[in-house]
């Protein structure tokens, strides 16, 4: 598959099979989210598959933005700890969201890739998912995706038009 | 029906509850609906054969979907899965 097919075959999915993901795929987009750009090359991302069913259960009990039932929930964090010592404030203020953003939109191609479906998402009770995953308290997380086979269509895209979000040069009034 | 059923329920409700802070506008009404589709399906186990109550399900189930895609027609649902309780009541 192209990287234009990919982009193309992304879609947040919503429903999925329970058929299970193997650990060698979920490696697969590990190596993928490490590919991504990184502000000032810190890397302080921290990915964490979940694949303990009964794990996955309670992560997506309190995630009330997770649908579908998914057999995997990723979780990318960053260490805020890491990033205090090798990056600079900036990296705590957006370094590390943009970096976790752009890690998982490599993961979420690659899945695509893969045959796989994905949603990311940002509703979760996070006090709730760091105690489930006992995370260090320097440990930030910055978004989950659930992760499985598609099961059904997706809803349909809704794009904005074009010319409602596309500049070239500087911005001009519309007539 | 079993007490893990309902507390499931009260996990959803109350996680959205703390988590709305901050989120779109229209996430309040699709949580709240969301948890009503979840006890329709609740009351569903008790009654599998009330055609009401899967009709009810249906219009919510269709309609949620449209959530970010088509923001009067998830409105329009809410207006019709309120209308459809007439049908019950």
């Amino acid at each position: 598959m192209t990287i234009s097919e990919a982009l193309e075959k992304r879609r947040s999915i919503r429903n999925f099979s329970s058929k299970p993901v193997s650990e060698e795929l979920l490696l697969e987009l590990a190596r993928a989210g490490r590919l991504a750009p990184s502000a000032s090359n810190l890397q302080a991302w921290q990915f964490f598959f979940l694949t303990d069913p009964e794990l996955v259960k309670k992560v997506d009990l309190f995630s009330p933005g997770l649908s579908g039932h998914p057999p995997v929930i990723l979780a990318i964090c960053s260490d805020m700890g890491y990033a205090a010592v090798h990056g600079s404030p900036n990296s705590e203020r957006y370094g590390c969201i943009m970096d976790a953003a752009m890690a998982a939109e490599n993961i979420m191609l690659k899945a695509a890739d893969l045959g796989l479906g994905t949603c990311a998402i940002k509703s979760y009770n996070d006090a709730v998912v760091r105690k489930l995953l006992k995370l260090p308290e320097n440990y930030r997380i910055e978004l989950l995706i659930s992760l499985g086979y598609p099961e059904g269509e997706p809803r349909p895209r809704r794009l904005r038009p074009m010319e409602e979000i596309l500049h070239f040069n500087a911005w001009q009034e519309e007539v | 029906m079993r007490q893990e059923d309902y507390f499931e329920l009260l996990v959803y409700m109350i996680t959205s509850a703390a988590g709305l802070k901050g989120e779109p506008k229209i996430y309040g009404p699709l949580r709240m609906i969301e948890a009503s589709e979840r006890l329709c399906s609740l009351m569903l186990k008790e009654d599998p054969d009330n055609p009401d109550l899967k009709e009810l399900r249906e219009i919510i189930e269709t309609g949620k979907q449209k959530t970010t895609s088509d923001e009067e027609g998830f409105y329009q649902m809410l207006q019709d899965a309120a209308a459809k309780l007439v049908d019950m009541v």
